[in-house]
C-alpha cells in the first residue's frame, strides 16, 4: 500500500478497540437478523395463503361437528386427520340455494410406516365427477390423459414422484402426476379417486395389518363453491342450521386462523425488534460520543495536519455507519442461515403454511435492512460526528497535554 | 508473536465449544423417537440414532482437538491439529448426508432439526480448521 | 516588505472570559515573519506562546486584530481555505506525542498526503524517516518508540507535504538534553538546507541560539531580543 486515505483511518480505528466494534456491530445484527427473520416467515406464509387459497377453489368447507380444528390444520399444515359423517349431508346441502359447485372427499390416516421410513401420510378420496378442486390442476398437469381408480396425485412435499408406485393399507397405486409446491397441507396430501380409495379400504380388511373402519356411505367433507353473486357468509350459515351435526368454515376464515397464528409470532418478533433498534441507537450514539471524546486530540491533531471539519465527520460518521452495516449483513446472514437450514423444523413447530418468498424480494428486504443499518450508524453517530468536527482544533490538541 | 499465541487459544476454545455443541446437539433437537419393527418381530432403532450416535463420538473428537489447539505452543502443532479440525468438520458434514445418512421422509425429526443443525455445526468447524490452517502471513515491516 | 511576510500579525488579542473577567492570553501583539527566518519563542508557561502559535495556524481564532498567513487573513476565511493552508503549507510538531496511535510510524508520515490530494508516496514517506535516523522503525506504533523517536516522527511527518513554515509547539519539551540537541540541530538543517520558516516556542531560553531570531513573550505581551547585533525589533 502506497497511500494512505480515510477507509485506512477508520479500519485502524475500529481494530485498536475490536470489544467495543463487535458490540456495535452485534447490536445491529440482532436488530437486522430478528427484522430479515420476521419479514421473510411473514411474507412466507403470505405468500403460501395467497397460492393455497387460488389452489383450494371452495369457498366453504364442511365438516362434522367437532372437527373444525383438526380440519384447518389439515388443510394449512397437511397433519394427518381422519374423521366421519354420512354421506347424506351432500344431498341434505344440495336442496339449498347458492349452491354452484359441491364435492365430497373422504380423509384417511396413514400408519407411519407404510412402507419403510416414509412417514405418516393424509390421504384425500376425492370424486372425479364432481371435483372442482384438483381436477383443474390434474388436467393442465396431465394433459387430459385417462386415468384409472388407482392413479393418484401427490403433493409436492411427498417424496414419491411421477411414475413411482406406492401401496397403502395393501393396495397399490400409481403417482400420476406430482402438484406445484403451496406451502400448504396440499403438499403433504395424496390424492386418491374415491373409487380406488373404497377399494383399498375394503381391502384392507384382508391385504393390511390394520382393518380402516369406514363405511362407503360416510365422508370426511363437502367442498363447496357458491353462486357469484351470492353471499358466502350467509350460505355457510344456512348450511350450519340446515344441516344437522355439521360445521362449517370458509376459505377466508382458514386464512384469518393462520393470519392470527402467525401475527402473534411476527409481532412479538418485530416489537422485540424495534426496542432493540431504538436501544442500540442511544446506545451506539453513547458510544461514539464517547470515542470521539477519546479521540479529541487525535482529530485535532488531523486538523492541524490539513483535515477539514467535513473530513472529521466523514470520518466519525463513516466509522459508525461501517460498523453497523457490517453487522446488518452479519444478522442478515445469520437469519438466512438459520432460516435455510431450520425453515422447516420451525414452520413444523409453529404449525403455519410457509412459501419462500420470490428471491426478488428476498433481495429487495435484504437492501432495505441494508440501508436500514447504515441509517442506523449515521443517524446515532450524528451529534457526536458533529460536535467534534465543530470543536476548536486548539482545544482538541490540547486535550491530554 | 504474542498476539499470535493469544489467537490460537482462542481458536482452540471457539473449536472445544462448536464440539461440545455437536455432542449436544442429539439432546437439543432429538432424532426420530419409536423403533421399527422388522418381518422377522425383532425391533430396531430407526437409522438416524445411528448418525446421531457417530456424530456424538465426532463431538468428541472435535472438542478433545480444540483443547489441544487451545494449549498447542508450536507453531507447527498448531497448523497440523488445524488441519485435523478441517477433515473433522468434513465428517462431521457427510456424516448425516452420505455416511450415516438420517431417515428418509424430509418430514421426521432428524431431517428437521438434528441434520442441518450438524451440517451447520460442521460447517463452522471446517470454518476454524481453514482459519487455523492457513498459510502464515509474511510480515513486511519492522 | 509586507509582502515578503510569510506571517504578519496587526494587533492580535485572545481573550477568553473567566467567570466575570476577561482574561487576556495574549494581547496587541504585532509580529512579523519573513521566509526563511528562524524564530524562536521563549517565555514562562501561560505567557501565550502556543496560544500564538495556534493563531498563526488558524487553529484558534483571534479576539481582536488581523493575522495574516501566506497573504490570507484567517479571519476572513471559512474552514475549507484554513484546512487549505494547514494542509499545503503549514507542520505542526507539537509537545508529547502527536502521533496517530492506530497508525505505524511509516503511514504516520504519510497522513498529511491525504489532505493534500497529492499522496506522500512510500519512498518519501522512508527518506523522511531516515533522515531523522528512524531507518528500522518504519512499522513501530508510538506505543513501541521513545519519546524522542516519537518527536521525530512528528518532524517528518510535518515535513512530508513540503511545507513552507513549520510551527514547533515545545518540540522538545519532554526529551533529555542530549536528544533536544539532536532535534534542534534537525530543525536547523531544515531551516538552512530548504529555507524553511521555523517558528518554535520553547520555555528553554538555550535553544534561542539555534535561531536567527528571539521573541520573549510575558503575560501575553512579545518583546525581540537582538540575536548577533542584528536588531529586527517588533514590540507589543
Amino acid at each position: 500500500m502506497d497511500s494512505i486515505g480515510i477507509s485506512h483511518l477508520v479500519l485502524q480505528n475500529i481494530r485498536r478497540k475490536p470489544y467495543r466494534a463487535v458490540v456495535i456491530a452485534l447490536c445491529v445484527a440482532v436488530a437486522s437478523g430478528s427484522l430479515f427473520f420476521a419479514t421473510i416467515l411473514l411474507r412466507g406464509v403470505q405468500n403460501s395463503l395467497t397460492v393455497g387459497q387460488a389452489r383450494l377453489g371452495a369457498d366453504i368447507i364442511v365438516v362434522p361437528e367437532g372437527h373444525e380444528i383438526s380440519a384447518q390444520e389439515a388443510f394449512i399444515t397437511g397433519e394427518a386427520t381422519s374423521f366421519m359423517m354420512s354421506g347424506d349431508v351432500v344431498m341434505q346441502i344440495l336442496e339449498l340455494p347458492s349452491i354452484e359447485k359441491l364435492s365430497e372427499q373422504v380423509f384417511v390416516q396413514t400408519l407411519t410406516n407404510a412402507s419403510c421410513c416414509i412417514g405418516e401420510f393424509f390421504l384425500v378420496g376425492y370424486n372425479p365427477d364432481t371435483d372442482f378442486t384438483i381436477s383443474p390442476w390434474l388436467a393442465t398437469n396431465i394433459n387430459n390423459q385417462e386415468f384409472g381408480p388407482f392413479d393418484v396425485i401427490a403433493g409436492d412435499r411427498i417424496l414419491l414422484r411421477q411414475g413411482d408406485s406406492v401401496v397403502f393399507y395393501g393396495t397399490t397405486f400409481n403417482i400420476l402426476g406430482v402438484l406445484e409446491k403451496t406451502g400448504m397441507g396440499i403438499d403433504r396430501t395424496i390424492y386418491v379417486p374415491m373409487e380406488g380409495l373404497r377399494v383399498m379400504i375394503e381391502d384392507s380388511a384382508t391385504l393390511a395389518e390394520k382393518t380402516l373402519e369406514i363405511s362407503p356411505t360416510e365422508i370426511s367433507s363437502v367442498m363447496i363453491r357458491v353462486q357469484k353473486d351470492s353471499d358466502i357468509l350467509d350460505v355457510a350459515e344456512q348450511i350450519e342450521s340446515k344441516v344437522q351435526g355439521v360445521q362449517v368454515f370458509t376459505a377466508s376464515q382458514l386464512n384469518q386462523a393462520v393470519g392470527d397464528q402467525i401475527k402473534g409470532v411476527t409481532g412479538t418478533i418485530l416489537g422485540i425488534t424495534i426496542v432493540i433498534w431504538v436501544m442500540s441507537l442511544f446506545m451506539i450514539g453513547l458510544i461514539f460520543s464517547l470515542i470521539v471524546n477519546e479521540r479529541k486530540r487525535e482529530l485535532g491533531l488531523l486538523r492541524a495536519m490539513g483535515a477539514t471539519e467535513k473530513f472529521v465527520f466523514r470520518l466519525v460518521l463513516s466509522e459508525a455507519s461501517l460498523l453497523t452495516g457490517l453487522g446488518g449483513l452479519i444478522g442478515i446472514l445469520t437469519s438466512g442461515i438459520v432460516l435455510i437450514s431450520f425453515s422447516r423444523l420451525i414452520i413444523k413447530r409453529l404449525g403455519i403454511p410457509f412459501l419462500s418468498p420470490n428471491p426478488m424480494e428476498i433481495i429487495l428486504l435484504t437492501v432495505g435492512i441494508m440501508i436500514l443499518s447504515l441509517i442506523t450508524g449515521i443517524l446515532a453517530s450524528l451529534q457526536p460526528a458533529i460536535s467534534s468536527s465543530r470543536m476548536e482544533p486548539y482545544e482538541a490538541v490540547r486535550q491530554g497535554e | 508473536m504474542l498476539k499470535k499465541i493469544d489467537e490460537t487459544k482462542k481458536l482452540g476454545w471457539g473449536v472445544a465449544l462448536v464440539g461440545l455443541l455437536i455432542i449436544a446437539t442429539p439432546w437439543l433437537l432429538p432424532v426420530c423417537e419409536g423403533l421399527l419393527e422388522l418381518v422377522s418381530g425383532k425391533t430396531v432403532p430407526m437409522r438416524c440414532h445411528w448418525t446421531a450416535q457417530a456424530e456424538i463420538l465426532l463431538g468428541c473428537l472435535v472438542t478433545v482437538v480444540g483443547l489441544l489447539l487451545a494449549f498447542s505452543m508450536e507453531k507447527e502443532t498448531y497448523r497440523k491439529l488445524s488441519l485435523v479440525v478441517l477433515v473433522l468438520g468434513i465428517i462431521v458434514i457427510l456424516t448425516p448426508i452420505y455416511f450415516l445418512p438420517t431417515c428418509m421422509s424430509p418430514d421426521m425429526a432428524c431431517n428437521l432439526g438434528t441434520k442441518p443443525a450438524l451440517i451447520l455445526l460442521g460447517g463452522i468447524t471446517l470454518l476454524f480448521g481453514l482459519i487455523g490452517s492457513r498459510p502464515e502471513k509474511t510480515s513486511t515491516q519492522e | 516588505m509586507s509582502k515578503k511576510n510569510i506571517v504578519q500579525l496587526n494587533n492580535v488579542s485572545k481573550s477568553y472570559p473567566q467567570g466575570d473577567e476577561v482574561v487576556y492570553a495574549i494581547k496587541n501583539v504585532s509580529l512579523e515573519v519573513s521566509k526563511g527566518d528562524f524564530v524562536v519563542i521563549t517565555g514562562r508557561s501561560g505567557s501565550g506562546k502556543t496560544t500564538m502559535l495556534s493563531l498563526i495556524g488558524g487553529l484558534t481564532n483571534s479576539s481582536a486584530g488581523i493575522c495574516e498567513v501566506f497573504g490570507v487573513n484567517l479571519q476572513d476565511v471559512e474552514d475549507e481555505k484554513t484546512s487549505e493552508i494547514r494542509a499545503k503549507k503549514i507542520g505542526f510538531v507539537f509537545q508529547f506525542s502527536s502521533l496517530i496511535p492506530t497508525l505505524s510510524a511509516l503511514d504516520n508520515v504519510k497522513l498529511p498526503g491525504v489532505f493534500t490530494k497529492q499522496p506522500v508516496g512510500e519512498a518519501r514517506a522512508k527518506e523522511l524517516l531516515d533522515w531523522v535516523g528512524l531507518e528500522k522503525q518504519y512499522g513501530r506504533y508510538s506505543a513501541q518508540l521513545s519519546g524522542g523517536q516519537q518527536s521525530r516522527v512528528s518532524l517528518a511527518r510535518a515535513l512530508a507535504n513540503q511545507p513552507e513554515l513549520i510551527l514547533a509547539d515545545e518540540p522538545t519539551g519532554n526529551l533529555d538534553i542530549e536528544t533536544e540537541l539532536e532535534m534542534m540541530e534537525l530543525f536547523k538543517e531544515i531551516n538552512k538546507t530548504k529555507g524553511t520558516t521555523v517558528l518554535l516556542v520553547t520555555h528553554n531560553p538555550e535553544l534561542a541560539k539555534f535561531g536567527n531570531r528571539h521573541l520573549v513573550m510575558e503575560n501575553g505581551l512579545i518583546s525581540e531580543k537582538m540575536i548577533n547585533g542584528s536588531p529586527e525589533a517588533v514590540l507589543a
